[in-house]
């Protein structure tokens, strides 16, 4: 496919991935968990009210480049306070315009997500064919060098920090925490160390399969303090307790997916922005939603994607988790809630 | 939850007759819930007045009631049928209006009815200002400040609270008299002064201003176990202060923050929590402050609206059928996305488009109206385009309009263009400029082109007129590269270089037209061109998902991309061609028609590709054709799709107008065009050719004659004699058309209203006065013409059939003059070869039959005479176009017999100052059907429908022309018989007295005070009997009807009329109203 770039310049790999998402661009854009993506918006015009400070997930955008339709270079919002060109270039982030990204999304939607490139600098399609083929592909999760602290409130939360947004760090805090913020890499007992009221194992990119070493530490905290996964940190706690994750063939990108919780019987709209789901034994014989009550035992699945019924939510003896990026701002308070519930008894008991 | 089983029985309200800000979207949502609670396997019961709509076929209900939307008659549907509940929402305000009354006056308690969806309570909540006003702040959420005050200093201190300016509204005046907008306090004073002497209780409500906010509507969804879903966001064009039905609007909303946008989320769940929607689809409006972001609740309304239909076809997500299903109980959670087959409907839908939304005006029928846009909705219909960026949809919605703007501008039809004007005059014409932008209008759209061509800064022309610069900006960059192409586009068109620019322009939404009209050449050059370039449009989906998932629905719309979706067989393919935007003369009639024809050729196992721009139908309803094509209906466009489909046939007879203009055109390109031949329908349209046509037949026109000059039409006048009636030969439908007494009218006439040269000539025919004027609507199949329906106009001869009450059959005209008629009809059904509908209008006057007009398609009558005769017309009509012969269906209107009457709704009401008198020229937007046994009763229901009920006591106003004075005495006795006092002007009173009726006389205009229409301003008078004397307008009884008009009193033109109203009155009267479905009357024995 070609377009024009309208920001940066260059050869970047990436997995190619679209995102239905019409309003948030720049959320996708820092969202940590899009590290690494070539992202293709489906939504054809974008830049419109251009980027601001709030919108902000992360300090700079996480995607390898943008596709769009059509750039808007001239952004409307008061909030707006600059234009998302600017913002791109001035991170060395390659976005090029002019794309069917309709065209580019019914085939990924159909032949699933995929490696790709894309190049200002070789316009030969054979050899960056060649090129994509030679690349290696690399896992890695956010650095984090060092602990950080933020907040002040009563309940005391270590954050594995696994590529988290600067919203739920943000939303945690203004709900009552103090968060002690660690690297993907902390141990158990480090994490332990803190005498936490409950762990905060966060959101972020790819799969935690791949991450034999994690999932080792994570399983020492099973049962020992109150755990609650978000997006990776929802597989990641799965593959702790024993499950499998797997790879959805278009993912889950966009602000329109629809959760069934099942213990309410109510239907959330969910934003998403993940490629591997959750496997838990009979979940592939549950054809509408609300069945999923009947699986597990000791554990159990709370949430289920109304579209594919794919799990979206786990509850454990000591923890739980949610596939879906929570807004706690809003009609995700009762998630929150949970956790601090569960960190109250811990605190008591 | 499943669905409800203790109900069995539903009934369902339609929205009447089509009226400005209540169209045919409400026939679209009725339909669908018509067939969504058929599905479920309940019994539907409907209402509706309106004969025109597809909801009132006899398929869609299993007891159809076209029956006034009165309390009286609808409380007789419920008695009868015992409905166990009703579905209000579905019928815009008027149904339910209708059902709120019916449950406040305790007939729904009475008779166990329970409403679906929504409460009494929660209507009233959503509707009373203060009522909502207090709920939204009890949510914590803002309604715009307001106040009602008494005095000046209180006025004064609650702008100083808010801050200029304010809008004052004098409390219980029509109109809003008295108010407007104070930008200083100097205005405000006055307008205190005005206002609360407007007021009667001197009283003003002044309120903060939110004029130039963004206004931002949201369409969402809700079920009774709370789940909930924003189904679309809708951001308009045009700024608060223009009504949303008058403005421009883009979806999905283009300039919000995620955080915005979830602000107005949550805002919309918490007011339709708090007010109390039970389930079913809901549209919620705000102003948003384009400078600090601070949101403004401006109403909700707890029903399925204009911008819910334009919701779902925007994004696919059939509102109506899914509010439907959750009304009778179902979860949003339980329910597919029809348009994936596998997703969820409980997921929001995903946009990867830009949809335009363009309204409608017809001022040019009501000349002399303020065309300044307000916050009272003016425009009778609307497009919808859709693109994939803004530039794109916008300029497809303008060429769709059918206003003969073929993009946005560039498309030679403006008067002056901006670029041309010598740079000495620029700064006068900036001026004027500035002015339409300071003015909204419907022609503000291109003024915007010319502001930003003369050099207007973005930020000048935001100031100016409140629109976003985000859009500003996108018409900035059409601007420039129209320039670009200017330049470039002449010496490219044929060349292999022009590849890259033409992609580009066509990318933009550029027309053919717009590029011929920029490089100078014709618009088949353009084509041929880009054709040979193989720069050809692609189809992609509406697919709700953004190309997430596998769609199975095809519902498409054309692009400049590399990705083509379609999905055309080339197989046993026809094409219906729809009726593009409604206006007055083109409007629900024709969508039924396309939708029967739809139906037919489905049946006969057809492909069926629908070709529509018009967002609030039937047609463009994904499941009634095969394939939808959501495109403009021009030349370029269809053409484009003929390329793919490859048709064996394209169906032009059905949608009004709009199809016919491109049969020649088609045919010349080698795709077939099915039924009557483009050369039939030259031949009936050609004037010349057509009189040959009667002559060689035999039968009579009025006299006439074609002049090219003023003296010549003079001439032509004098020779047959006033009154004549005029009108320009290039235009159709009644426009610019009048009935002229002597010449100084002529002159005035052919000066003022035409535009006459030898290439556009005038029409004079010899007016038949006091003639009565006959439509029919006939199927020919080359061999044989069956005649559907004779209806005699009850209405006076002058008055556009479109605006004139009939009745079917006949209730006046003798049996040799209807077989005249039907003789002649199958005549000319014959001789012009028509293959499909007919209408024609005849004038009969002393027992001779005059032929008016012919038109070979679907009139504006079909669904009216479908359904008082049980008949399907347009079906039978696509079945002969297929080959099929009238011998082969049974032609028989089954059932009892029964008299239809078919009566026009108006719009005056909506424009304020414009001429009211009804003439050649039609103006009204929509029509009802009354039907009984009875010709009285029908005609009595008819009225009822209308809005416009007869009345059974009081006192009438009698003044008749000389040769009527004879036939007025039967009816003036009975309407003494009948209790009611007699007022005549004099001649007519002197008459009636020397023959023994008691009458008492009124002065006539002129004659001192009070006259006759103090009378009638006084309310003194409840029916008026007025038969032309013949001497045209400016006369008294021109002003007579202008005045019942305008007080809504019924008034009688024809002899006929008045009889038919005494024996309205006498029927109701005598046996009062009684209800039937058309069920019931199509049962035979």
């Amino acid at each position: 496919m070609e377009g024009e770039a309208f920001a940066g310049s260059g050869e970047v790999f990436g997995e190619v991935v679209f995102n239905t998402t019409t309003f948030g661009y720049q959320e996708v854009i820092t969202d940590p968990a899009s590290s690494g993506q070539i992202l293709t918006m489906t939504y054809p015009l974008i830049g419109n009210i251009g980027i601001n400070k709030d919108s902000e997930q992360a300090d700079s955008p996480q995607i390898a480049a943008l596709l769009v339709r059509e750039y808007s270079p001239f952004p409307s919002s008061w909030l707006s306070e600059g234009d998302l060109a600017s913002y791109l270039n001035s991170h060395g982030v390659l976005a090029v315009e002019g794309i069917d990204t309709r065209a580019l999304t019914r085939h990924l939607s159909e032949s699933g997500t995929q490696r790709g490139v894309l190049s200002t600098l070789d316009l030969n399609v054979e050899s960056l064919l060649t090129k994509l083929k030679q690349e290696k592909k690399e896992l890695d999760l956010p650095k984090r060098e060092e602990i950080q602290t933020i907040g002040s409130g009563d309940y005391h939360v270590v954050v594995m920090d696994f590529g988290a947004t600067k919203q739920l760090l943000a939303s945690l805090v203004q709900l009552g925490c103090r968060l002690t913020i660690v690297p993907a890499t902390a141990s158990a007992a480090e994490i332990l160390n803190f005498s936490p009221d409950g762990i905060l194992l966060s959101s972020g990119p790819s799969d935690p399969a791949s991450f034999p070493e994690i999932i080792q530490e994570v399983k020492k905290l099973l049962g020992v303090k109150p755990v609650f996964g978000i997006g990776f940190g929802h597989l990641l706690l799965g593959l702790a307790n024993g499950f499998n994750t797997f790879k959805l063939s278009a993912g889950h990108r966009g602000t329109n997916q629809p959760v069934l919780d099942l213990a309410k019987e109510r239907v959330l709209v969910t934003n998403q922005n993940h490629g591997y789901c959750l496997s838990v034994p009979g979940i592939e014989k549950i054809r509408k939603a609300r069945e999923a009550k009947t699986l597990g035992g000791s554990w159990q699945v709370t949430h289920v994607n109304l579209n594919d019924c794919t799990v979206e939510g786990m509850a454990y003896p000591k923890g739980f988790s949610v596939q879906y990026i929570p807004d706690f701002a809003g009609s995700d308070f009762c998630l929150f809630d949970k956790f601090r519930r569960m960190m109250e008894e811990e605190a008591h008991a | 939850m499943p669905k409800r089983t203790d109900i069995k029985s539903i009934m369902i309200i339609g929205s009447g007759p089509i009226v400005i800000g209540q169209a045919c979207e409400f026939d679209y949502s009725g339909s669908q819930a018509c067939q969504a609670l058929r599905e479920e396997g309940y019994r539907v019961v409907l209402v509706n007045s309106n004969p025109a709509t597809i909801m009132t076929d006899s398929q869609m209900a299993h007891a159809t009631y076209i029956e006034p939307l009165t309390v009286e008659a609808v409380e007789k549907v419920i008695a009868k049928e015992r409905p166990d509940a009703i579905l209000p929402t579905m019928g815009g305000q008027t149904g339910l209006n209708l059902a709120i009354k019916m449950a406040e006056d305790g007939i729904l308690d009475r008779y166990g009815v329970e409403l679906l969806g929504v409460k009494p309570e929660a209507i009233a909540m959503a509707e009373d200002r203060e009522l909502f006003k207090k709920a939204i702040e009890e949510i914590g959420l803002e309604v715009c400040a307001s106040a009602y005050v008494s005095s000046e200093e209180e006025a004064i201190a609650f702008a100083a609270k808010v801050g200029y300016p304010v809008i004052v509204r004098p409390s219980f005046t029509l109109g809003g008299t008295g108010g407007g907008i104070a930008y200083n306090v100097e205005e405000l004073k006055e307008l205190c002064t005005s206002g609360f002497e407007a007021s009667p209780v001197h009283q003003l409500l002044i309120e903060e201003s939110v004029l130039g906010w963004k206004e931002i509507e949201v369409e969402v969804m809700k079920d009774s176990a709370d789940n909930f879903i924003v189904v679309c966001t809708i951001e308009n064009f045009d700024p608060m202060g223009i009504h949303t039905g008058d403005s421009i609007t883009v979806a999905p909303a283009q300039t919000l923050t995620a955080k915005e946008y979830n602000v107005l989320r949550e805002a919309s769940y918490k007011i339709v929590k708090k007010i109390g929607l039970e389930s079913g689809g809901c549209n919620l409006q705000y102003a948003l402050n384009p400078k600090n972001g601070r949101v403004v609740v401006i109403e909700m309304n707890p029903r399925v609206s204009r911008s819910s239909a334009l919701a779902s076809k925007a994004t696919g997500f059939p509102i109506a059928k899914i509010a439907t299903k959750l009304a009778i109980g179902y979860g949003l959670d339980e329910l597919p996305n029809d348009i994936t087959g596998t997703t969820s409907a409980c997921c929001e839908p995903a946009i990867d488009y830009c949809i335009v939304k363009v309204p409608r005006f017809d001022f040019v029928k009501f000349p002399g109206v303020d065309q300044t846009l307000t916050t009272q909705m003016k425009s009778v219909g609307e497009v919808m385009a859709i693109g994939r960026t803004f530039k794109e949809a916008l300029q497809k919605a303008l060429r769709s309009l059918e206003q003969d703007r073929y993009g946005w501008g560039a498309d030679g039809e403006d008067e002056v263009e901006a670029w041309e004007i010598p740079s000495g005059e620029r700064k006068g014409y900036l001026e004027e400029v500035k002015r339409q932008l300071r003015i909204p209008t419907p022609e503000r759209i291109f003024a915007l082109r010319h502001a930003l061509q003369l050099g207007m800064s973005t930020s000048e022309v935001c100031e100016l007129t409140g629109i976003d610069p985000w859009f500003i900006n996108n018409l900035k960059q059409l601007v420039e590269f129209e320039a670009k192409l200017r330049e470039e586009l002449p010496s490219l068109v044929g060349a292999e270089e022009g590849k890259g620019i033409l992609w580009e322009a066509k990318r933009l939404g550029y027309s053919d037209r717009q590029l011929a009209c920029l490089a100078g050449n014709n618009e088949e050059a353009i084509r041929s061109w880009r054709e040979g370039l193989e720069i050809k449009p692609v189809y992609k989906l509406v697919d709700s998902c953004a190309g997430e998932y596998h769609a199975k629905t095809p519902y498409f719309y054309s692009t400049y991309e590399s990705g083509n979706e379609a999905r055309a067989t080339g197989k046993n393919t026809v094409i219906v061609l729809g009726g593009g935007p409604n206006r007055i003369g083109q409007g629900i009639e024709f969508d039924y028609c396309c939708v029967q024809a739809a139906m037919a050729l489905k049946a006969a196992g057809k492909e069926v590709v629908m070709i529509n721009c018009n967002p609030e139908t039937v047609s463009t309803d994904y499941d009634i054709s095969n394939r939808l094509y959501f495109e403009p209906l021009t030349l370029e466009d269809v053409l484009s799709i003929c390329d793919l489909e490859k048709p064996e046939g394209v169906v032009l007879q059905f949608g009004g107008q709009t199809p016919l203009k491109l049969a020649l055109d088609l045919e010349k390109r080698g795709i077939p065009v099915l039924g009557t031949s483009p050369h039939a329908i030259d031949l009936a349209e050609d004037r010349e050719k057509f009189a040959q046509v009667l002559r060689d037949l035999g039968l009579k026109q009025p006299d006439n004659g074609m002049a090219s000059s003023q003296e010549e039409a003079i001439e032509i006048a004098s020779r047959i004699g006033y009154p004549v009636l005029v009108r320009p030969s290039y235009v159709l439908g009644g426009r610019a058309m009048e009935v002229v007494y002597d010449e100084a009218a002529l002159r005035l006439y052919m000066e003022q209203a035409v535009k006459v040269t030898p290439d556009h000539p005038v029409l004079v025919d010899k007016f038949l006065e006091s003639a009565v004027e006959v439509d029919v609507d006939a199927i020919a199949d080359g061999e044989d013409c069956y005649v559907a329906g004779v209806m005699e106009h009850i209405e006076l001869a002058g008055v556009h059939s479109g605006d004139s009450a009939c009745s079917l059959p006949p209730f006046s005209l003798p049996d040799e003059i209807i077989s005249e008629i039907k003789r002649q009809t199958k005549m000319l059904g014959l001789a012009l070869g028509v293959k499909g509908l007919l209408n024609i209008q005849f004038a009969v006057r002393d027992g001779e039959v005059y032929l008016l007009e012919v038109n070979p398609r679907a009139s504006r009558t079909v669904p009216f005479v479908s359904k008082a005769t049980g008949i399907p017309l347009a079906q039978i009509a696509t079945k002969i176009m297929l080959g099929r012969k009238l011998s082969e269906f049974d032609l028989n209107p089954p059932g009892k017999p029964r008299i239809a009457v078919k009566e026009a709704v108006f719009p005056f009401i909506k424009f304020p100052g414009v001429d009211i008198i009804l003439g050649p020229e039609m103006r009204s937007t929509g029509e009802v059907m009354g039907i009984d046994v009875n010709f009285g009763m029908a005609f009595a229901k008819s009225q009822m429908s209308a809005g416009m009920p007869l009345p059974l006591s009081g006192t009438v106003l009698l003044t008749v022309s000389d040769k009527d004075k004879e036939a007025l005495l039967p009816i003036a006795q009975g309407f003494l018989e009948e209790g009611f006092r007699l007022l005549a002007t004099e001649g007519t009173a002197k008459f009636l007295q020397n023959h023994g009726i008691e009458v008492e006389k009124v002065n006539k205009i002129g004659e001192g005070r009070p006259n006759l229409l103090d009378r009638i301003k006084n309310n003194e008078i409840d029916l008026v009997i007025n038969t032309p004397v013949g001497k045209g307008p400016r006369t008294d009884e021109y002003k007579i009807r202008r005045q019942v008009i305008a007080s809504s009193v019924s008034v009688m033109t024809t002899i006929q009329g008045a009889k038919a109203a005494l024996a309205a009155i006498r029927a109701c009267k005598d046996n009062g109203l009684d209800v039937k479905s058309i069920q019931e009357y199509y049962e035979s024995n």
